[in-house]
């Protein structure tokens, strides 16, 4: 490959996709019918997307698994000494693994379920597509938050446009919530740009910080981590987000998004501001167990499936912090690990009240019950992905809370005791749902008709499947991967 | 004995354009109506040629016994400006047909407002700038009534006019104290002068009478209504040539002429700032009218760039000239799309005439995103940039006050950002607009284009920049 | 011992077989599916059952030390590494086989028991129409249990503690499409989530004591008393000294883990505080019941503490609790089950009782007789269960003991096979000699036991002595009430299907059963189960009474270990063989109280039918606290389900909605749009208010320039 940009490809090949639906719509313009031109340009935009994966594999086979520190790095200067600069770890690489596995999923999923304007949500989610990519990929600090604050806006057109009744109300939340927390990201940024001299994100995980002003900056990336990941009290955009957005959005949503506030704590707050980090421990181990316990009881009274399992995000999301702050190798492995599952099962989840949605156009649990007998197949993936989420072993979602929660074990009895009272909650709220909708008797008339999954729900459904067993029998797939750049980021805190 | 060379050299644009200017006059006079079809083009050859002109002199001069004196810094906002003035004059032009106001007079108006703008800016005395600003704001207030026929447009012109000539009273009472103060209007005399109360009232009225002229809380009370009355075209030259100009104007004026009274007006304009970052961030959240939230959006964008001026020349001097020429090219593109916004039987300016746009026009709505997200100052456009380096000008400078300001002020504004966005995007199709005029569309793909293409390669941009405020590192 | 590929047959088949009857039923049709999963585990079965004897009799016992080197010191005599599991620093767990005394022996009950069910459920299932999901639950269950005891670490054990615990969600679940069964089964699924926080709980803390999660280098640690760093926690200290600070205490280490473990199998195993899904749980299909909820996985607690019975030895306080929970368990569930009448709820709460039996057992010591009662009470409770099922599915799917009566004469067969059962539950037999049920011998040798302990000082043993006494009264009382209820006297005439305690009772029935109501004796597929059940009921104590008890040490070799001081089993002996013996009265004093209970329920429900009802409907306060268990469940639903609901909804609509919400983004929202207005409305157009404002605010600057000159002189 020697030194084909293979990063730099893998980030915009999706844009470029974008750029060229954008073209040829804009020269056909409206002689076709919308229809008919937005599913060519779904197809299209299904193309890109995979080959964007299929370039992603191309990049996994050009890593070097054992190897420390970042990879692949692309550098040109952009203005002053900020840079373009790209490269991954494991960490990183895993997560545009997932970006990139998710993003034709959701196209897929989308496909005769969204019905209208099907064109710019295709470019919408292709645009998102690349910025995710980047937020993963960038290795200066301004790329980066140029990536992670775009983002935004496909994301608020997707729920804006394509979402439900309360859209408006639901976008502009998720919006100027996440803004607002990253602008004080932002502050910091320049901060550290000007003290340091340099926004290169390697360069900066050396240069040591004075404590007193690691504390501010550290608080100043936990504004816009913490409201993206989210964790309590700044989660409440989620639900709404969640409810509102089209089945595809949620998925990319709970899949990725979210994993751009561990991700940061990962690469930011831990190498960067190691002395803060280890002084906001207790807090975040707080704000972690607060996130699971409230979040577990406020997903139990829920009457909206999507609500539910946003709620259940939130939850396991502080699993994500609570082993991040645990500073031990079991604790950040797990935390990683969990990432990487809770986007495929939450994903799933989502496709999985996706498939009921299109079918009967409401989410509100209490008019389903009894799907199990006119939906078999649907039930039994739907068990299986409850199981996931409720964290049962044998799927990857117990491989995440274990090690997270010894992690936290040896940080903060506590906090361990907390997590795991959240996994008892789980169970319930899990449970329940999955009772209500897929168990009974048939309640509702218009369920007499419903069918089971299709094929083209199959197709998302399965590669999901794969993975959540796979992983929860063989998480090593990807604890090797990420063993290096976990063991940097603890070296870096421990300071070694 | 005069320097035939250094006058070219300091006020060749200006004299371009007064001769320009008459020659047009005369035009007029020999053509009548006939010169009207074509005094658009050439008032923008015009405007192009002094944007010209300026580039030739980049490194500019002093003439007229230090009367002008022209440096990279001005030079670079007289590029801009004029050639911000030059589009919009284009920009109007079938705008002014339709409505049957398309007049030779109203070319010669940018023209000599523009002359304004260029002796303003070569001003290194007091009473060169007092010239120029008069020179600029009578034909800004013609401008504004230029709608004769509408009450809108002529309510609009008198407010301004009276307002302006209030303002225009302060600057000329604060002069008058510096200069009595100081015994100099030369702008270096006064930077060496000693700073009594005198002296720093006459400075503080002066500063009262800018901000007027860049419409900055609490002088910004005559934006919303001018913007909202006076003809559209006329708004999109109002907010982009003089602003770029004034803003730069009065920076150069704290820079050069009040250096040694830094902590002073640093004071003062932080207040202004402030207030105008407030001021511009509330007052557009329920606005309908679209020309009144983008007057409301100046006003912000004025405290922004006000936070680049506050900073000292240091630091501030180069982030201003960035941050103002993004805001012009998003301006313009954005007053190109209120220029689109036509129907049958009209104009209009209500936000929700725009709804759906994306389906009706995709292209026109995408551009217009791109504009939104700029002025914004949202990355991926230009203006995240232009913001970023004003926050980091104030960071430099210990603002850090003003910048907590700007990072919520900057939130808030987003609401109404986003409000265009979400009209576009969201909502059910409008009926669909007339077809747009080939420049006025040209001219907000461009912008949109720039504000990708400056954001992608800033690097350029912000060394030009950095280059041109050099001048003030001493 | 068996070949490697025959172990890994025995595990791994079941697992393999439920795969494909789960997920080709289809193509495979119910038939096939059947014969799958019968096939295999039945095969399954015959493995384990021969291994078992081979290690019994084949003169392997403890001599296999040598055998297998190493590993045999540490009680893991081998272990088949299947694949790396988790490999994140010092967390290392692997799937694995771990083949020693224990393992051998839950194999061979489980797939033995296991092999019968699948068989029994052939005539019991008939008539469902979703046969290959429930042959392929049952199969399921089967993988998991067998995962759970092979298991050499503790996430692997954790793996098949939560599998079963799924498989049993799954199976009482099994007719979704009625309330009671969905509640049961999200009731088990979720108490069994509680005791796992503490099982989890336990298992971190073992990680960080011991800086592993497998058996092995714990158990080593265990025994030689090594000195451990525990990570980050505390200071390095030999184990049995180490002090953990957990919450906010400071706890004895291997107590801490000890109690957190043992909350795990008390969820698991039904135990006091956490039994209350285990009688909820019949609502599964009877076959279920004897596999899962009497023979199998809730004797995975008991399991568990045996397993660990090194740390149990150095964890006096955490042993002292696992005897106090055992022996109130086995007294607490013995006074319910006199007052319930459904039969397979007497069944249940008499399950919860005999598990009480085995972990009093192993709290004072005498793990070898806990392991014990656990393989006797394996055959003659799934016997009494599928007993009950045979009645059950004889009867037309009728639970309710009060509507049945004389069914002896229609079901012979079934008839015996319970009273094999009961007699064996009650633990019949001549004291002093070989002559009795397989409950004798593994009931007395616990009472026994804990009377030994007792004398030798252990905590609560003596209590435990004296609880398992009353509680042998009751168990005789209840067994024999319950077969006087079912099989003599009138035929009940009948069929309450408007009785509202019945409700639960099956609309999943066929109709193409009719409503002939005579009872009618099984089919042989569900006899022949019984019958060789009953073979167990009657013949495995005495079989086993040598090897796995009277020369406990040979048999278990290292799988069980016993500290040094730790006589409770030889001193039982001791107490026997004395001469003259004071202790007398210990070894026929649960003969007697056996006798005693027999006699009270055959006066009460055979020579008096109707007493007993009468004393039910007098409505005493002793028997509406039995008949309520004791007002567990509602209890527990005023505290811990509603006290969780209200929680939950306080934090959404007001945690979440008003405050969060409220004062963030709504709130200020609202008051920007507030403010927004306020700003809108003094722009009033008026061009006196504007030049005010100019001029007022160029004064105003003037104001602050003279204040800063004025204060800076």
């Amino acid at each position: 490959m020697g030194n084909f940009p293979i990063l730099t490809a893998v980030t915009f090949l999706p844009l470029a996709g974008a750029v060229l639906i954008m073209v040829v719509r804009a020269m056909t313009g409206s002689q076709e019918s919308d229809v008919a031109s937005g599913n060519k340009a779904l197809v299209a935009g299904l193309i890109f997307s995979v080959a964007t994966f299929l370039a992603s594999l191309v990049m996994l086979a050009s890593f070097n698994v054992g190897e420390p520190g970042y990879q692949l790095v692309e550098e040109t200067s952009w203005f002053a000494n900020v840079h373009y600069k790209l490269g991954i770890d494991g960490m990183s690489l895993l997560l545009i693994l997932l970006t990139t596995l998710l993003t034709p999923l959701s196209l897929v999923a989308s496909y005769g379920s969204v019905k209208e304007r099907l064109t710019e949500y295709t470019i919408a989610f292709l645009v998102l597509e690349t910025f995710m990519i980047g937020v993963f990929c960038a290795l200066d600090l301004v790329l980066f938050y140029v990536f992670f604050e775009a983002g935004l806006i496909p994301m608020f057109i997707i729920i804006g446009v394509w979402g439900g009744a309360d859209r408006i109300y639901a976008s502009f939340k998720f919006f100027l919530y996440t803004l607002l927390g990253s602008l004080f990201m932002l502050a910091a940024v320049v901060f550290m740009y000007l003290q340091a001299g340099t926004s290169d994100i390697a360069e900066l995980e050396t240069f040591a910080f004075a404590p007193e002003v690691q504390t501010w900056l550290w608080l100043a990336f936990f504004a816009s981590f913490a409201v993206k990941l989210p964790m309590w009290p700044v989660h409440t955009w989620l639900p709404d987000a969640h409810v509102q957005a089209p089945t595809a959005g949620s998925v990319i949503l709970a899949g990725i998004l979210l994993k751009m506030g561990g991700y940061g704590f990962l690469r930011f707050s831990l190498p960067m501001f190691p002395d803060a980090s280890q002084m906001f421990q207790p807090m975040m181990f707080a704000l972690s167990v607060i996130a699971i316990v409230y979040a577990s009881l406020v997903a139990f009274r829920q009457t909206d499936m999507k609500k539910l399992i946003a709620y259940s995000s939130v939850a396991h999301m502080g699993f994500v912090t609570l082993g991040i702050f645990s500073f031990t190798e079991v604790g950040v492995q797990g935390a990683i690990f969990q990432m990487i599952s809770h986007g495929l099962i939450s994903g799933a989840l989502f496709l999985i009240v996706g498939v009921v949605y299109d079918r009967m156009h409401t989410r509100e649990i209490a008019a389903y019950g009894g799907l199990v007998h006119k939906m078999p197949v649907y039930a039994t993936i739907f068990m299986l992905f409850s199981m996931a989420n409720v964290g049962l072993p044998g799927t990857s979602g117990f491989v995440g809370e274990i090690l997270t929660m010894t992690g936290g074990f040896q940080a903060s009895t506590w906090a361990a005791a907390g997590a795991a009272l959240g996994v008892i909650f789980s169970a319930v709220y899990m449970l329940t749902l999955y009772r209500r909708t897929v168990f009974g008797q048939i309640t509702n008339p218009a369920l007499e008709s419903i069918k089971d999954v299709n094929i083209k729900e199959l197709i998302t459904l399965v590669p999901l499947i794969i993975g959540t067993i796979l992983l929860g029998i063989a998480p090593n797939l990807i604890f090797n991967v990420t063993r290096e750049s976990s063991l940097r980021a603890l070296q870096m805190i421990t300071g070694g | 004995m005069l320097d035939f060379e250094a006058i070219i050299a300091a006020v060749g644009p200006e004299l371009l354009l007064a001769v320009a200017g008459l020659v047009g006059v005369l035009l007029g006079a020999i053509m009548r109506d006939q010169f009207n079809a074509i005094s658009f083009k050439f008032g923008a050859v015009a405007l192009a040629a002094a944007a010209a002109v300026v580039l030739l002199n980049w490194s500019g001069g002093e003439a007229f016994n230090g009367l002008v004196s022209t440096s990279p810094f001005v030079n670079f906002a007289k590029v801009v400006s004029f050639g911000a003035g030059a589009l919009t004059l284009l920009m109007g032009e079938n705008f002014l047909k339709r409505h049957e106001t398309m007049r030779y007079e109203y070319s010669l108006l940018v023209i000599f407002a523009s002359m304004g703008i260029g002796v303003i800016l070569s001003a290194s005395n007091l009473m060169t700038l007092y010239m120029g600003i008069e020179t600029l704001s009578l034909s800004s207030y013609v401008l504004a009534s230029f709608h004769r026929d509408s009450m809108r447009s002529a309510e609009a012109g008198l407010k301004y006019f009276v307002l302006g000539s209030l303002a225009s009273g302060l600057l000329l009472y604060g002069i008058s104290l510096v200069y009595g103060f100081t015994g100099s209007t030369a702008y270096a005399d006064i930077a060496s002068a000693e700073p009594g109360i005198g002296y720093l009232f006459g400075m503080v009225l002066m500063i009262s009478g800018m901000a007027f002229k860049v419409s900055a809380a609490p002088m910004h009370v005559w934006t919303p209504d001018v913007y909202e009355g006076a003809p559209s075209p006329v708004v999109a030259f109002f907010a982009t040539a003089p602003k770029m100009a004034s803003m730069v104007v009065f920076a150069n004026l704290m820079f050069t002429a009040f250096p040694g009274a830094f902590e002073d007006w640093q004071l003062i304009i932080a207040i202004i700032a402030v207030a105008s970052m407030v001021i511009g961030a509330f007052g557009a959240l329920i606005q309908n009218n679209l020309k009144r939230l983008l007057g409301y959006s100046s006003i912000a964008n004025m405290g922004y760039a006000l936070i680049a001026v506050a900073a000292g020349a240091e630091y501030g001097a180069a982030a201003l000239l960035v941050f103002m020429t993004s805001y012009v090219i998003a301006s313009i593109g954005l007053f190109g799309g209120v220029l689109a916004m036509r129907r049958e039987g009209g104009m209009v300016e209500n936000i929700d005439e725009l709804s759906g746009l994306v389906r009706r026009r995709t292209g026109l709505a995408i551009a217009l995103t791109i504009l939104v997200i700029s002025i914004a100052g949202f990355p991926l456009a230009v203006g995240f940039l232009g913001k970023l380096v004003v926050f980091e000008a104030g960071w430099n400078a210990g603002l850090l006050p003003l910048l907590i300001v700007l990072v919520l002020s900057s939130v808030i504004a987003f609401g109404y950002y986003l409000r265009i966005i979400l009209v576009m995007w969201v909502r059910e199709p409008a009926e669909r607009f007339q077809p747009v005029d080939t420049v006025v569309s040209a001219a907000i793909y461009l912008a949109a284009i720039a504000c990708i293409l400056l954001f992608v390669f800033i690097g350029p941009f912000t060394d030009w920049a950095t280059s041109a405020a050099s001048g003030f590192y001493r | 011992m068996l070949p490697d590929y025959a172990l890994l047959f025995i595990v791994l088949a079941p697992g393999l077989a439920a795969l494909i009857a789960g997920l080709f039923q289809k193509q495979i049709t119910d038939r096939g599916a059947m014969v799958l999963t019968t096939g295999t585990v039945g095969l399954a079965g015959i493995l384990s059952i021969i291994q078992l004897f081979a290690f019994a009799f084949g003169g392997h016992g403890g001599e296999t030390h040598g055998e297998h080197g190493e590993a045999a010191s540490h009680g893991l005599h081998h272990v088949i590494t299947l694949l790396q599991w988790i490999d994140v620093g010092q967390f290392q767990a692997d799937w694995a086989i771990r083949v020693d005394a224990l393992s051998i022996v839950m194999m061979a009950v489980i797939t033995g028991v296991s092999g019968l069910v699948h068989l029994y459920s052939w005539g019991y299932m008939d008539e469902d129409p979703h046969k290959a999901r429930f042959f392929s639950y049952l199969s399921l269950f089967t993988f998991m249990m067998l995962m759970l005891v092979t298991a050499d670490n503790f996430i692997q054990l954790f793996f098949g503690w939560e599998g079963v615990g799924l498989a049993s969600y799954l199976l009482i679940g099994f007719w979704y499409h009625n309330k009671a069964p969905n509640d049961a089964a999200i009731k088990a699924f979720v108490t069994n989530r509680v005791g796992d926080f503490g099982l989890a709980l336990g298992i971190m803390a073992v990680f960080v004591v011991f800086g592993s999660v497998e058996f092995e280098p714990v158990m080593t640690a265990l025994k030689e008393n090594a000195t451990v760093t525990p990570l980050a926690l505390a200071e390095a200290a030999p184990v049995r000294e180490l002090v953990l600070p957990f919450l906010a205490w400071n706890i004895p280490a291997l107590e801490l883990i000890g109690v957190l473990l043992f909350i795990g199998a008390m969820g698991k195993s039904a135990q006091f505080f956490l039994h209350v899904w285990l009688p909820d749980a019949m609502e599964g299909p009877t076959p279920v019941s004897a596999l899962i909820h009497a023979a199998t996985m809730v004797t995975a607690g008991v399991y568990l503490v045996c397993l660990l019975s090194p740390l149990y030895e150095y964890a006096p306080w955490a042993a002292g609790m696992v005897t106090v929970i055992g022996a109130v368990t086995a007294l607490y569930a013995a006074t319910v089950g006199m007052a319930q009448n459904d039969i397979k709820r007497v069944i249940a709460y008499s399950t919860c009782s005999q598990l009480g039996y085995m972990f009093f057992a192993a709290g004072v010591g005498a793990y070898e007789a806990a392991m014990f009662h656990l393989f006797t009470h394996a055959f003659f409770k799934a016997l009494l269960f599928l007993g009950a099922g045979s009645v059950i599915h004889g009867m037309h799917h009728e639970q309710d003991m009060r509507n049945m009566g004389g069914v002896a004469r229609f079901m012979p067969f079934t008839y015996a096979a319970m009273m094999i059962g009961t007699i064996a539950i009650i633990g019949l037999g001549i004291p002093h000699t070989s002559i009795g049920f397989a409950g004798f011998f593994s009931k007395d040798a616990i009472i026994e036991s804990a009377y030994s302990a007792g004398l030798l000082g252990v905590s609560f043993a003596q209590m435990a002595f004296w609880f398992g006494i009353i509680a042998a009264l009751l168990t005789s009382f209840y067994s024999w009430r319950l077969i006087y209820m079912t099989f003599h006297g009138p035929r009940a005439e009948g069929h309450h299907h408007e009785d509202p305690a019945d409700s639960h009772a099956d609309d999943h029935l066929d109709p193409a059963h009719g409503h002939d109501h005579t009872p009618h004796e099984s089919p042989v597929v569900m006899l022949i189960p019984l019958g060789l059940l009953s073979l167990g009921a009657i013949f495995a104590g005495l079989l086993f009474y040598g090897p796995m008890f009277h020369h406990g040490a040979a048999f278990w070799g290292d799988a069980i270990y016993r500290a040094a001081d730790n006589d409770v089993i030889h001193n039982v002996e001791v107490l026997k063989e004395a001469d003259p013996n004071p202790h007398w009265w210990v070894f026929w004093a649960p003969l007697a109280v056996t006798l005693t209970g027999f006699l009270i329920a055959t006066f009460t429900y055979l020579f008096n039918r109707g007493f007993g009802r009468k004393i039910a409907e007098s409505g005493g306060p002793l028997h509406s606290l039995f008949a309520n268990k004791w007002y567990f469940d509602e209890i527990y639903n005023a505290t811990f389900v509603r006290g969780t609901s209200w929680l939950g909804g306080f934090f959404w609509k007001t945690g979440d909605k008003k405050i969060i919400d409220g004062l963030g983004p709504d709130g200020i929202t609202s008051l920007v749009r507030w403010g927004s207005r306020r700003l809108s409305a003094m722009h009033t157009g008026y061009l006196y208010h504007y030049a005010f404002v100019i001029i007022g605010a160029a004064l105003l600057f003037g104001a602050v320039i003279f204040w800063r000159v004025g204060g800076a002189g």
